[in-house]
């Protein structure tokens, strides 16, 4: 790779300005000072790595006007590539054409940099005494060229001792004021609370197993002290049932058995005092069941009385009714009549009928004689009517006048049309015909045949049309009209209307007269149906009446039906006294049944006796009868009072009798040793009663206990110390995990930078080194031929023989220089990647070397230029004629003071 | 046995677990978390309640512990009896958490609830008005370590018209769980079940939808910020041969981790806007408080605004202002993920010393060193700081956030 020329359009003082011609190796470029030598140093960096940020403290190289811009051209494998870069956004876009024309920048950017960073290519590959002057001490020399080299901003050494620090203000060992240490001491002091709390709540489990003991106790003693209460009570009761039964028979003896021998007594005296009448109580029975009917037999009186009166008013009703029937009715009669709805409505429709009839005769006679009338009416005026138009009324005369309103329509009708004819038609097609005669005459003569033909044509024509209109103006039947009106001429105008006018009405009339003699016609037709009818209805009428004895007033069907009417009303009363009668007749069977079995059970009836009486004489033996029963349960309670009070004075002598083993049997009862008598029962009851006062001691006890220990439980059940505590300790870990994750974090990336600093100064730095001392003793002559620097240290200390180790403060600012640059050298002899090819840039490095070393340096630059393009730029001519002893070939330019 | 059964399937109650990894240092946020458990199960009791559940199925780990502190005990008991009044009947096993080998036992249950055997797999008949419903096949932990394939001994009675499993078990080999009556899906519906009432998983999970359907209902609330999203417990519908199950949250309050990402963020400004903008958003996809952490990744310039002091108090005024909101946000964490602005990948190739560490680096953790570098690194600390209290972070993210770190100094100069 070759710089082939730099251009700068604007950099700096430099405007439009170009160093071109630059070879391959070794070039050096003297100018004086102000020709721009820093500048086209400055100009290669930015173009490569963009125009630097103005806020970066460092020189900018503004133009007084316009903005930074430049080009480079590059010798790449032979071909020819540009670099344009004009200041801007991001350090301004770079352009890059190549030999077959524009090219993807950062992709030539990657290729000729080779992955060098701007820090590594300010220290290494484009540096001016300013940068060497920068490094001030050997130890920095030696910090910066491992961070530059390395790409970095910062002292790896600085990076590790900070982050050390950092590390430290979370965590450090020993220490105590820190976070950590802090939280820890936290979080012991809250395990301790914890444990301290859990021990209490496990002493609550140790509680609650202790309530669990309670409770059986509780439950244990309870059923302890239930069961000698029990055993207590049961000795305590049978000791009261031993006193209970001494006391009992002491009773029995002296009071309960004498008492109910004398109730026995008593009782049987009573017993055999009562007297009671066995007949009658036998019948009590029957009686009983006679007064039960009692209340019926007392109904069937009262019904039979009203019976008997409604018979007698019955009767009289019935004569009564016969004699409304009319005349030659009796009962006998009345009865043959047919009974039923369908007679009566037979009658009924009979009456209706006729009614009916008699008034349609009534309105057709009405009508007939209204019709009449009118016929009379209108034949008078149709006779005048004809009469005035000189016709005689006849049959036919209808006829007459219509023919003669015809003929005079049309001999109207022909006298107009004559008045509005004209003579001129005729002569003109007389005219005509002559004409045509003629022609056809002129044209025979002279043989003109075709003249002649139309000649004869209109001859023809023209006296068709004489004749028709000739015969137009002359009707032949004119006369015929006036014969039928019996006229000699043609009436005037006024006349003929006249005429017309009476015949037209002489019409009208007998159309009047004919229809009114229709009319009559009918209405005589009409009369003669309604007798017609009426004599019908007669005849139906009678046969419907006559079978009901009703034929004498058959032609009266009204009066038929209102003597069939009363006849109903005599009949319904007769059946109704038939009712009555039938009635009567069982009721008085019923009372004469109810009669005679009292008598059967003991009444003392007569047949005289009314049947008023017999309600009283029953009831009279009923009375009796249950007197009688009532003695006998008397008797009967008596003998059984007997009975019981003897079978009570049995059970008595039986419990006396069973006392004595009773004593025994509830002493043994209670089934305890030893206990025989009442004296050890008494004993042993004493003995139970202070047990269970005891037992109750210890239930209650027990009991207080439980409480107390539920209560304490229930406290626990509702404490949230420990929940509140366990989130108090999390809270604490999670406190030390995010402060030890921030020391794990520093702690771990200083062993980091440590580790692989440890390693580059093992693996790099002492080749590096070695290099650079081989370089500063050549360059020294010999003097200094050892550079140490001691593994985790960041100084550099040069010995040579016989001379002492010397640090920075004991070189000269130019042996310092001299062993920066070898050191460069060294950097950059190292270096074996794609940025081994990138050319260097140095900015009179030169200057403060004596002619001897600068030989020498000379000589050592242009080895390296061997291998790599080397641009020197220097404003010593001394520099000029080293370079010139040390590589006369190289390539030597020169700048012109801007 | 009637047709469908209703019922409620929960797990992993862990009550009396403390809470674990949380900062609660408000004490809305303490209060609240110190009742979620029990406010959970209430929720639990007065679902089962509204919806007149046949029953409740309860699939181990009711309790944090074998012995559980008394306040958990009585906790549950209350819900029990509440239950019982309702004529509510529990079934429930106990978990790899709450085995049967206590040093004591627990306090007195009522009668509505039953404990299923250690002993055996045990078959229960749930009966409805005097008839069997159907049939609950249950089995618990005799003790906290048990590894054989318990799932195998589960079998449906021929005459169970319904058949429904209760176990707390690994279905599926499942990571980050204990390895605890590991089985396989297969196993479950060899048994024969309509219904499987798991238990373990604290996340909830519909592990087959079809016969027979298979759920992990979940812890009901979140137990710690691993336990993120929505908890609760599954209402179920079961009739032979088929069963749906509706998740209904419980949870009091929610555990969030969201990635905030940084990329685009120069300054103090845009971190707070980026923090405030997810707490925001974390709202609005609660109903209840939520508990969030927040991890800040990408490649940011401000990287160096991400920690210490200055991020410790821009949270702080951010979740003092979320606090303040409803439902509130407690920002419990902030962790820094981001990675420099730079490409990292590219300095592998790096020449110079940042290559050479970048290298190291990669070395290490090709080679299998990162715990051992990071140990001897961290020898002093590691030995003085109780494990449970040490970072949670693995050997080789620490190292790359090291590595990251050290860039950020070497590179761009600590700017």
């Amino acid at each position: 790779m070759r710089i082939k020329s730099i251009e700068a359009r604007r950099f700096g003082a430099l405007i439009d300005s170009d160093l071109s011609g630059l070879g391959s190796g070794l070039n050096v470029v003297y100018g004086p000072n102000e020709a721009g030598k820093s500048s086209y140093t400055a100009l290669v960096r930015h173009l490569l790595y963009g125009f630097t940020d103005k806020r970066r403290a460092e020189r900018h190289y503004e133009p007084a006007d316009g903005v930074r811009a430049g080009r480079l051209e590059f010798d790449l494998d032979g071909s020819l590539w540009t670099l344009e870069r004009a200041d801007g956004k991001g350090g301004g876009d770079p352009v890059v054409v190549g030999p077959n024309g524009p090219s993807n920048a950062q992709d030539f950017l990657s290729r000729v940099r080779g992955g060098v960073s701007e820090e590594v290519y300010r220290a290494v590959f484009g540096f001016g005494l300013a940068e060497l002057a920068e490094l001030e001490s050997l130890e920095s020399i030696h910090s910066h060229l491992h961070a530059t080299v390395a790409g970095l901003s910062v002292n790896p050494r600085d990076a590790y001792l900070g982050l050390e620090k950092e590390a430290a203000t979370y965590f450090k060992s020993g220490g105590s004021a820190q976070p950590v240490a802090k939280l820890l001491r936290e979080l012991s002091a809250k395990r301790k609370d914890i444990r301290a709390e859990r021990a209490e709540s496990e002493g609550a489990e140790a509680d609650r197993e202790r309530l669990r003991e309670l409770e059986a106790q509780v439950n244990r003693a309870g059923e302890g002290l239930v069961g000698e209460r029990a055993r207590l009570a049961e000795v305590e009761a049978a000791l009261a049932g031993v006193a209970q039964i001494h006391d009992e028979r002491v009773a029995l003896e002296r009071s309960e058995v004498p008492e109910v021998q004398r109730k026995l007594d008593v009782l049987r005296a009573a017993a055999e005092a009562i007297v009671v009448d066995e007949q009658v109580l036998a019948r009590l029975d029957e009686l009983n069941e006679l007064v039960a009917r009692l209340d019926q037999f007392e109904s069937a009186r009262t019904q039979l009385a009203s019976s008997v009166q409604r018979l007698n008013e019955l009767d009289s009703a019935n004569a009564q009714a016969i004699l409304r029937v009319g005349e030659g009715w009796d009962a006998a009669s009345v009865a043959a009549v047919p009974v039923g709805g369908q007679v009566e409505d037979a009658a009924e429709q009979c009456a209706q009928d006729y009614r009916r009839a008699v008034d349609v005769q009534a309105e057709a006679d009405r009508v007939a004689r209204l019709a009449r009338e009118r016929e009379v009416a209108t034949r008078g005026a149709a006779e005048k009517a004809v009469a005035a138009i000189g016709i005689s009324y006849e049959p036919g005369v209808n006829s007459v006048v219509d023919q003669r309103i015809e003929a005079i329509d049309r001999l109207l009708a022909s006298a107009g049309s004559a008045a509005r004819g004209s003579v001129l038609p005729l002569i003109l097609s007389l005219m005509l015909s002559l004409a045509g005669a003629g022609l056809t005459g002129w044209a025979v003569l002279e043989r003109e045949w075709p003249v002649a033909i139309v000649g004869g044509a209109v001859l023809l024509v023209a006296l068709v049309l004489a004749i028709t209109v000739a015969r137009r103006r002359h009707p032949a039947d004119v006369t015929a009209y006036l014969d039928i009106l019996g006229l000699v001429d043609v009436p005037s105008g006024t006349k003929g209307l006249d005429i017309k006018q009476a015949l037209y009405v002489a019409r009208d009339v007998l159309k009047d007269d004919d229809e009114a003699s229709t009319v009559a016609v009918d209405a005589e037709r009409v009369v003669a149906d309604a007798r017609a009818e009426v004599g019908r209805v007669e005849k139906e009428c009678s046969k419907i009446l006559t079978p009901l004895g009703l034929g004498a007033v058959a032609a009266d069907p009204s009066t038929a039906l209102s003597i069939l009417r009363r006849v109903r009303e005599a009949q319904g009363l007769a059946q109704e006294l038939a009712r009555t009668a039938n009635q009567a007749i069982k009721l008085r069977a019923q009372c004469k049944s109810f009669a005679h079995r009292a008598v059967q059970t003991g009444v003392e009836l007569t047949d005289e006796q009314e049947f008023s009486e017999v309600a009283a004489l029953v009831r009279l033996a009923v009375e009796r009868a249950r007197d009688s029963a009532k003695l006998a349960g008397e008797r009967n309670e008596a003998q059984r009072e007997v009975l019981v009070t003897e079978k009570e004075l049995a059970r008595l002598s039986q419990r006396l009798q069973g006392i004595g083993s009773r004593i025994t049997e509830t002493v043994e009862g209670v089934q305890l040793p030893d206990v025989r008598t009442l004296a050890d029962l008494e004993a042993i009851a004493g003995e139970l009663a202070r047990e269970v006062e005891r037992l109750q001691g210890n239930y209650d006890e027990v009991r207080d206990e439980r409480a107390r220990l539920a209560e304490r439980l229930t406290a626990v059940a509702d404490d949230d110390t420990l929940a509140r505590m366990s989130l108090q300790e999390s809270a604490v870990i999670e406190q030390m995990r995010e402060a030890g994750e921030q020391y794990s974090i520093r702690a771990v990336a200083a062993q980091l930078i440590g580790t692989t600093l440890r390693k580059y100064e093992r693996d790099r730095q002492p080749a590096v080194v070695a290099r650079a001392a081989s370089l500063f003793e050549q360059i020294t002559d010999g003097r200094y031929g050892e550079v140490l620097s001691p593994l985790g240290e960041f100084e550099l200390t040069v010995r040579g023989e016989g001379v002492p180790a010397r640090g920075q403060d004991q070189l000269s600012t130019a042996t310092a220089e001299q062993l920066y640059l070898t050191l460069r050298l060294a950097y950059l002899e190292s270096l074996v990647g794609p940025e081994s090819a990138l050319p260097v840039l140095m900015d009179d490095v030169l200057v403060n070397f004596d002619e001897e070393r600068r030989l020498e340096t000379a000589r050592i630059i242009a080895e390296f230029a061997s291998v790599r393009q080397i641009i020197l730029f220097t404003c010593q001519e001394s520099t000029l004629e080293a370079f010139s002893k040390a590589d006369p070939g190289h390539t030597s330019l020169s700048l012109e003071r801007c | 046995m009637s047709d469908s059964v209703r019922f409620v399937h929960a797990a992993d109650l862990h009550l009396g677990a403390p809470f674990k990894r949380v900062q609660a240092a408000d004490s809305r946020v303490s209060d609240a978390l110190l009742v979620a458990g029990t406010l959970a199960l209430g929720r639990i009791v007065d679902l089962c309640i509204d919806r007149d559940v046949d029953f409740l199925l309860l699939a181990g780990d009711v309790f944090d512990s074998a012995t559980p502190h008394p306040s958990a005990q009585h906790a549950f008991r209350r819900a029990m009896e509440e239950l019982n009044t309702a004529g509510i009947p529990v079934y429930m096993t106990r978990g790899n958490h709450d085995p049967g080998d206590g040093r004591y036992d627990w306090i007195d249950l009522p009668d509505n609830v039953r404990v299923f055997s250690s002993a055996q797999v045990e078959r229960v008949l749930h009966e409805r008005e005097g008839r069997a419903s159907c049939a609950i096949h249950g089995w618990s932990f005799p003790s906290r370590e048990v590894l054989d394939n318990v799932a195998k001994r589960f079998r449906r009675d021929p005459g169970d018209q319904i058949a429904i499993g209760v176990l707390h078990a690994n279905v599926g080999d499942r990571e980050g769980w204990d390895p605890y009556a590991p089985c396989s899906v297969v196993d479950l519906r060899d048994a024969g079940m309509d219904y499987w009432a798991l238990g373990h998983i604290h996340l909830p999970e519909v592990v087959s939808a079809e016969t027979p359907v298979v759920v992990y209902p979940g812890s009901p609330q979140g137990l710690d910020p691993g336990e993120s999203g929505e908890h609760g417990c599954f209402l179920v519908e079961a009739g032979p041969g088929n069963a749906t199950a509706e998740f209904v949250p419980t949870a009091s309050v929610r555990w969030e981790t969201v990635e905030v990402d940084m990329s685009d963020v120069f300054d103090a400004q845009g971190v707070r806007r980026q923090i405030v903008s997810s707490c925001q958003e974390i709202r609005e996809g609660s109903a209840c408080p939520v508990i969030l952490r927040i991890e800040l990744a990408g490649r940011t310039a401000a990287r160096r605004l991400l920690t210490g002091a200055d991020l410790t108090a821009l949270v702080e005024d951010v979740t003092a202002e979320q606090m303040e909101r409803s439902p509130w946000v407690w920002i419990d964490r902030v962790t820094n993920h981001t990675r420099p602005a730079m490409d990292v990948g590219a300095l592998l190739s790096d020449p110079g010393f940042v290559g050479d560490l970048m290298r190291d680096v990669q070395e290490m953790i090709d080679a299998g060193q990162a715990a051992s570098f990071v140990q001897e690194a961290l020898e002093s600390y590691l030995s003085k700081v109780p494990t449970e209290a040490q970072p949670d972070i693995d050997a080789e993210s620490l190292l790359i956030a090291a590595r990251d770190a050290a860039l950020d100094l070497l590179v761009q100069g600590g700017e």
